[in-house]
């Protein structure tokens, strides 16, 4: 039975496609975007995560590790990583889930039957199951097996990818899904490089090898003030959504700091650039200008 | 100055409204109850006193000085038809007039008259039933009431005058021991119209002395109407409206009583004809129905079935929405949903939410309430339609029910942990199965405890504080002779509903997890933990262990099976149950009410990791924490699974953010999860529109925001108007939402 890693299911979700939907976050992602606030997603496996606002100081995770991989530090438990075999004793030694894994590993059975609670809702509102992540398309094998799972118990599907996926297989993941959610961050390949940690050629390559799939696609473009909405990037992406010609619409979604991890990872890898957010104002201008040169339906959040 | 607009005179009398209600909150302090449209009596004759409110609670309250009792008791008090009677017309009498010339409508009230009244009858004697009351901490209702409905169609159909000679004739007809209810009936209705000839005598006293011409003319009308009250039925859409609120008025003075019924299929008549002459507009309508809402915060149910199961929404149904808006104030309006009711009524009530976040409306699972109560309460299909939204959480057939329904509860974590000791003294490390085996005893001493409680209100609130005011509308009554409580109606389906599920599944869950499977402690640990309120520093780890199990609401856990397991259990045991002496049914329902703090207080810690003296979990809904995100459809299946389906309600209390209703589609998500929650069962939705960060600030500093309208437990009130306490459930509930 296949399996995949996942961090969350969200049910009711408005933002992640149409109708009211439940999102499954694949744990995983070959990105790593400066401005990403789920850090938890970036690695594929789980990963051990610690809390410091729910320790309560018992040392009860360093006395359970077996393998020296957890000392005392002065601002709680110190992890060494070379040591750590992620044996979970000390995230079953916890007693308030300060030390914990990021991400579990589940079945498509068990993901179906959440998705299945809300099937109500979906019927009401044209809503679905969403994959989205880190990057569903990194698990191909329980992405496609749970996409599977899901059209033949007749649940609308959205993949919600960046694209960073090889092309044969992203037709396949396409080819299951009833929409694509796909994520267009820089024109530019040194600068997406800069910004992600990969160029733009595999994500542009799959992003127009979409418009001969037959499959409604919704685009969101981030907007990281400071980083990639100045009208040169921008217009370039209208173009492209332009280009592509199979573009339903087109989601301006604003930088926004609520949720930024709080969760201090051993890797260092969460990080605050301190982005302000674009105001309403500037968002509006820019999806205007946008739905201007793309010729497509251009809304912002 | 000309008469205002009605939006005009609707604001002054809403900032009027705010003014009395600053007046209520620094006399009577905090009130955690029912915002009632109770404007305090002129300084001069106020008198502060402790009393029992209407819903059973201790509340601090205002009386009249200079009413003069008429004790029947050595104790000072009053009791039975006529003590109640003859001191409620007395009381009436004295009643100061209220007129108001922006209002369309005369009168408001003052005074609680129960607050005259500090005790029960102390004649009457339960002793038999204390040992168990006390024992498992039951809030028995005893001699409980108002929890009932009356049919308004009768008042408008008769009037008062009407009234006087239907008591006349049954009278006559019945022998002389219904004498004295029937004189103390009598009596009532000499106090309501005198009462209002009192107002419209003011009314007329004022005109003489208004400059105005257009206001002068307004109080002469206002005269009028009401000296044609006193005796004739309403005529006009107008008297209708002034006449039901006279009624409903005095039925709140006299015992709490707080329900119009299906206030729509009331007033439709006069609406089709006067609309249909030209003589009422729809401003009109809205303006006098929001004059009475104004004056009485009742319950409203609006669309539903009739007795063929046709949809009853019409035009007036969307008036009183529209009064309701224009209003923003505290009110108990519940919008029917379900196979063949209007949905544009729902989509307008969700707008409203959205709009006025006041709490407002509420919604009602209409036909799973219609089918459940058929199938488990032995009532017939076009009977069960009628049932209609009455209360907090609760639901009545107009002029033909009586049951208690939101007066009796059992906290179900008080037998659990009677039961959990019991089980580890016997067994020593007990499976999940054996507890509740052996809870189930228990609990089914509750529920005969709570059955012979309903027989002693049934044989003895009569001689205690009969229903005399909503006798007068009640089908049978008059007619035999006999009180609403006491054999008057046609339905006496005893509710009792259970508290504290999820305390309890989640406790379960909690002792599976971490005793019994992974045997992180043993059950004399969790024992002594308990006993020591989870203090000290391995307590608190433990507590961490216990509360970190994954709670019913969730889906898919332990907790939540076991939450299905308690409720089922419940259900089978109430409708296995008859009371003793009358043979009478039971109906389950899941309501905390305003019991979820104060069942808190006097509960211990218990296994789910909750400290002694903290709040239980509200009514049906899970305990805060119960999942990461996605609360909304977790929460909504999870108490859907719960539903007792007897035609009661569990409802569910859900606090949602203001932002969802400016999304693409915001408002038919809103409706859908609505709609969904009742296709799987539900039954009633309390719903909150409201900003965390608002809250938060009016939390730490009421008067930032006297306005700020909850839905609190089933009832709306001003925010700043409750205790601390009461305004840290609301918070918590919110919070939670706002981590999910």
């Amino acid at each position: 039975m296949v399996q995949g890693i996942i961090t969350n299911i969200q049910r009711f979700s408005m933002h992640d496609g149409p109708g009211v939907r439940t999102t499954v976050f694949f744990k995983g992602c070959p990105l790593r975007c400066i401005w990403c606030h789920n850090p938890e997603t970036y690695q594929f496996g789980m990963e051990l995560r610690y809390k410091s606002s729910d320790c309560i100081g018992c040392g009860s995770c360093i006395a359970a590790c077996s393998n020296s991989a957890l000392s005392a530090g002065p601002d709680g438990p110190v992890h060494h990583a070379a040591s750590c075999k992620k044996c979970g004793s000390c995230v079953q030694a916890c007693p308030s889930g300060a030390m914990a894994f990021s991400g579990k590993r589940v079945s498509v059975d068990q993901v179906l039957a959440e998705a299945l609670a809300d099937r109500g809702m979906y019927d009401r509102t044209g809503g679905g199951v969403t994959l989205s992540g880190g990057e569903a398309s990194a698990q191909y094998e329980f992405a496609l097996a749970l996409l599977d799972a899901l059209r033949q118990k007749g649940i609308h599907t959205a993949l919600d990818t960046c694209g960073q996926c090889e092309p044969k297989q992203f037709e396949t993941l396409v080819g299951m899904a009833d929409m694509v959610l796909y994520d267009l961050k820089h024109m530019s390949a040194e600068t997406h490089k800069a910004l992600t940690g990969v160029d733009n050629r595999l994500i542009l390559k799959n992003f127009y090898t979409l418009a001969g799939l037959g499959v409604p696609v919704e685009v969101r473009v981030p907007v990281i003030p400071g980083y990639n909405d100045d009208d040169i990037n921008l217009a370039a992406t209208a173009r492209a959504v332009r280009e592509q010609g199979h573009i339903q619409r087109v989601i301006l979604l604003g930088y926004h700091a609520l949720g930024l991890s709080k969760i201090i990872a051993f890797d260092q890898h969460g990080r605050n650039l301190g982005i302000t957010s674009p105001s309403g104002v500037r968002l509006r201008s820019l999806a205007e200008q946008f739905e201007n040169i793309s010729g497509v339906k251009t809304i912002y959040r | 100055m000309a008469m205002p607009t009605y939006a005009q005179r609707i604001n002054i009398l809403t900032q009027r409204k705010h003014e009395y209600t600053a007046e209520k909150q620094r006399v009577n302090g905090a009130m955690d109850y029912d915002d009632h449209a109770l404007i305090l009596p002129p300084e001069e004759k106020r008198k502060l006193v402790t009393a029992i409110s209407g819903s059973g609670m201790l509340i601090n309250d205002v009386v009249f000085n200079d009413t003069v009792i008429k004790p029947n008791h050595p104790n000072g008090s009053f009791y039975g038809p006529l003590g109640q009677g003859e001191n409620f017309r007395n009381f009436l009498l004295s009643h100061p007039p209220f007129i108001d010339p922006m209002s369309a409508l005369a009168g408001a009230y003052m005074v609680n008259f129960t607050a005259y009244r500090t005790d029960s009858n102390p004649d009457l004697n339960y002793d038999a039933l204390k040992p168990n009351i006390e024992k498992y901490q039951l809030v028995p209702g005893l001699l409980g009431n108002q929890h009932l409905c009356q049919d308004l169609q009768i008042l408008l159909d008769l009037g008062l005058d009407g009234l006087r000679r239907k008591i006349s004739k049954y009278r006559a007809i019945n022998d002389q021991t219904h004498y004295d209810y029937y004189d103390a009936l009598t009596m009532v209705v000499e106090g309501i119209q005198g009462w209002i000839m009192n107002n419209a005598l003011e009314a007329l006293r004022m005109s003489g002395q208004e400059d105005d011409d257009e206001i002068r003319a307004h109080l002469v009308h206002l005269y009028d109407m009401n000296v044609k009250l006193v005796h004739e039925v309403p005529e006009t859409f107008e008297e209708a409206c002034q006449l039901m609120l006279w009624m409903q008025m005095a039925c709140r003075m006299y015992n709490g009583s707080a329900s119009l019924g299906r206030l729509d299929t009331l007033l439709k008549p006069y609406y089709d004809r006067e609309s249909a002459a030209g003589t009422l507009s729809d401003e009109d309508a809205v303006f006098y129905i929001a004059c009475m809402l104004l004056r009485d915060t009742s319950y409203v149910q609006l669309g539903g079935y009739d007795e063929d199961g046709n949809d009853t929404t019409s035009k007036v149904s969307y008036l009183v929405l529209e009064a309701v808006h224009a209003l923003r104030l505290p009110s108990n309006v519940g919008v029917s949903v379900g196979t063949g009711i209007d949905r544009e009524l729902l989509r307008r009530s969700v707008e409203y939410q959205f709009i006025d976040k006041t709490g407002n409306p509420r919604f009602v699972g209409v036909e799973s309430l219609v089918n459940g109560l058929v199938k488990n309460g032995d009532v017939p299909i076009e009977v069960a339609r009628m049932r209609t939204n009455a209360g907090c959480h609760w639901l009545a057939i107009p002029g033909r029910e009586f049951s208690l329904m939101d007066c009796v509860k059992i906290n179900f974590a008080v037998p659990f942990l009677i039961a959990l000791r019991e089980a580890v003294a016997k067994y020593g490390a007990p499976t999940t199965d054996q507890i509740i085996a052996i809870y189930r005893k228990h609990l089914k001493v509750c529920i005969d405890t709570l059955a012979m409680g309903f027989d002693f209100t049934y044989d003895n609130q009569i001689h205690n504080c009969p229903e005399l005011p909503l006798s007068l509308m009640c089908h049978g009554t008059i007619e035999k002779g006999l009180d609403a409580s006491n054999g008057g109606v046609e339905f006496y389906r005893w509710c009792i509903d259970g508290s504290a599920i999820a305390v309890v599944a989640d406790s379960l869950a909690a002792i599976e997890k971490n005793i019994i499977k992974e045997c992180r402690y043993t059950y004399k640990e969790l024992l002594a933990f308990l006993d020591n309120d989870w203090a000290g520093e391995a307590g608190e780890k433990a507590r961490l262990f216990f509360a970190g199990t994954d709670k019913y609401g969730k889906g898919g856990t332990a907790a939540d099976e076991y939450a299905k397991i308690l409720s089922n259990l419940f259900t089978l045991e109430v409708l296995a149950t008859r009371t003793p002496k009358h043979g009478f049914k039971m109906l389950p329902g899941l309501f905390s009410w305003a019991y979820t703090l104060t069942m808190g207080n006097t509960l211990g810690a218990t296994p789910n990791g909750r400290k002694a003296g903290t709040p239980i979990s509200h009514g049906a809904n899970p305990n805060p924490g119960f999942r990461q995100d996605g609360a909304a459809t977790a929460m909504s299946c999870a108490i859907a699974s719960v539903q007792p389906g007897c035609g009661n309600t569990a409802p569910m209390q859900i606090e949602l953010e203001p932002t969802i209703g400016r999304e693409d589609g915001g408002v038919e998500y809103l409706m859908a999860l609505i709609e969904d929650h009742f296709a799987k069962g539900g039954t009633l939705i309390n719903m909150n529109i409201i900003d965390a960060d608002k809250v938060c600030a009016a939390h730490k500093d009421p008067s930032l925001y006297p306005d700020l309208i909850v839905r609190v437990t089933g009832f709306s009130a001003y925010f700043a108007s409750l205790s601390p306490a009461f305004r840290q459930l609301v918070v918590d509930r919110i919070l939670d939402r706002e981590i999910s």
